[in-house]
């Protein structure tokens, strides 16, 4: 695939009237872009709608960002409530104080999987957050019908153990974004877009039918190893929600020595709790009722699903390996029987 | 805001954001202290409550005063 969405979106890929209905996350997405996702029509009001904002508001509010920032993203809480965020060169979102509304603007022609990968990874996390949930940064296989997320920063190679185990033949769920629901005593986990974000080396090995992968920004492009966004085909992700048995708690590769064995602990529940809030989407949203909120969730989590640490060796011929002990894991008794 | 986690507990200072892990001694203290006890009411309180060297049990709540005073969360007067 190779579309390009161009800066004056064209026909082609928007409909203005009707728009194109996703479920992802869980929740009805009405587009005004036509996403590479699914389209599921569907009745009435969706949760969330992807349209183009005004650029006269969009103006008014890039005309008082700081000039001296650095970030190639840039974001930021607007006095309304509202939450701006910037991808220099490529594009801009709003995201409106209940969630509900995501307003893009197109500062180039962009790659369509570039401009959807953030607006329905980090900007719509703010949008989850701001709909009163509490995402989670996990990339999340289903293994034997249950869901088994990796609990991580972004630089943890999440992504890459979740290639092996889709090499394997397990399902993703989802990459990067995790929304759980609570039900009576356990919790269901939502799907995601059927995509992996991940290094060509990585997906040469894992998903070597996927193609060459999809540049997402031009740091990326000038970067020594980029990140590449992949395509999953249909068998090689899950689009139903599914019951979460366990999730593992990725040590961070600097804190795991080339020579050290995998290992896979218990963690307090104090440990258990702060990791969980520690990689819940997203930082930035930290108004206390927010705040309140999450450290409840997490109580409620870290009570009802079995949470592990993971640690392991950044070395690519031992995650099948790691992918083995998990498996071996998940048969303890103290995992999760849904 | 404290939280009971297990037999530990959280606290969460909402206006720097910063949570601080406390043990069932801690927690009890910053309950005592939260509830308008002084740093010698709450060291009293706690050493009648807890089979605890007097000493070790000082230096305890001097380290657990000074890391609340750090975060920002008691001024020493």
């Amino acid at each position: 695939m190779s579309f390009v969405l161009p800066v004056e979106s064209a026909a082609e890929w928007t409909n203005c009237s009707t728009g194109f209905d996703y479920s992802l996350y869980g929740l009805r997405i009405r587009s005004n872009v036509r996403l590479t996702l699914d389209d599921i029509p569907m009745e009435g009001n969706a949760d969330v709608e992807l349209r183009p904002g005004d650029p006269e508001r969009f103006d008014a509010v890039a005309s008082k960002i700081p000039p001296q920032h650095s970030d190639w993203i840039y974001q930021q809480q607007l006095s309304d409530d509202w939450t701006y965020l910037r991808y220099e060169g490529l594009f801009e979102f709003l995201v409106a104080p209940l969630g509900n509304i995501i307003l893009y603007r197109l500062i180039s022609s962009v790659h369509l999987e570039s401009f959807q990968t953030y607006a329905l990874g980090r900007v719509f996390s703010f949008a989850l957050v701001k709909m009163g949930f509490e995402p989670l940064h996990a990339a999340t296989l289903v293994i034997e019908g249950r869901a088994v997320a990796f609990l991580g920063a972004s630089t943890f190679g999440k992504s890459s153990l979740a290639a092996c185990f889709v090499a394997a033949g397990n399902q993703l769920l989802t990459d990067d974004t995790l929304r759980l629901e609570e039900r009576d005593d356990h919790y269901v986990a939502f799907p995601g877009p059927p995509r992996l974000r991940l290094l060509p080396k990585i997906a040469r090995l894992y998903l070597p039918n996927a193609g060459s992968g999809i540049v997402m920004n031009p740091h990326e492009k000038d970067a020594k190893a980029p990140k590449l966004v992949f395509c999953l085909s249909p068998s090689q992700s899950f689009n139903e929600p599914v019951p979460l048995a366990a999730i593992y708690v990725v040590a961070a590769p600097r804190k795991v020595h080339r020579k050290q064995k995998i290992s896979i602990t218990p963690l307090s529940q104090l440990h258990a709790l702060m990791n969980v809030i520690s990689f819940t989407h997203n930082d930035e949203l930290t108004n206390p009722n927010r705040l309140t909120r999450q450290l409840d969730a997490a109580r409620r989590l870290i009570s009802k699903v079995t949470i592990r640490s993971l640690a392991y060796p950044r070395v690519l011929a031992s995650l099948d390996d790691v992918r083995n002990a998990v498996l071996s894991d998940l048969k303890e008794p103290y995992v999760n029987i849904i | 805001m404290v939280r009971k986690v297990g037999e530990e507990s959280v606290l969460l200072d909402l206006k720097t954001e910063r949570y601080l892990g406390l043990d069932d001694v801690s927690a009890r203290f910053w309950d005592l202290l939260t509830s308008g006890g002084s740093i010698q009411l709450a060291y009293e309180t706690l050493l009648n409550e807890f089979e605890v060297d007097p000493e070790r049990l000082r230096k305890d709540v001097d380290d657990f005063v000074q890391e609340l005073s750090e975060l920002g969360l008691v001024e020493q007067s």
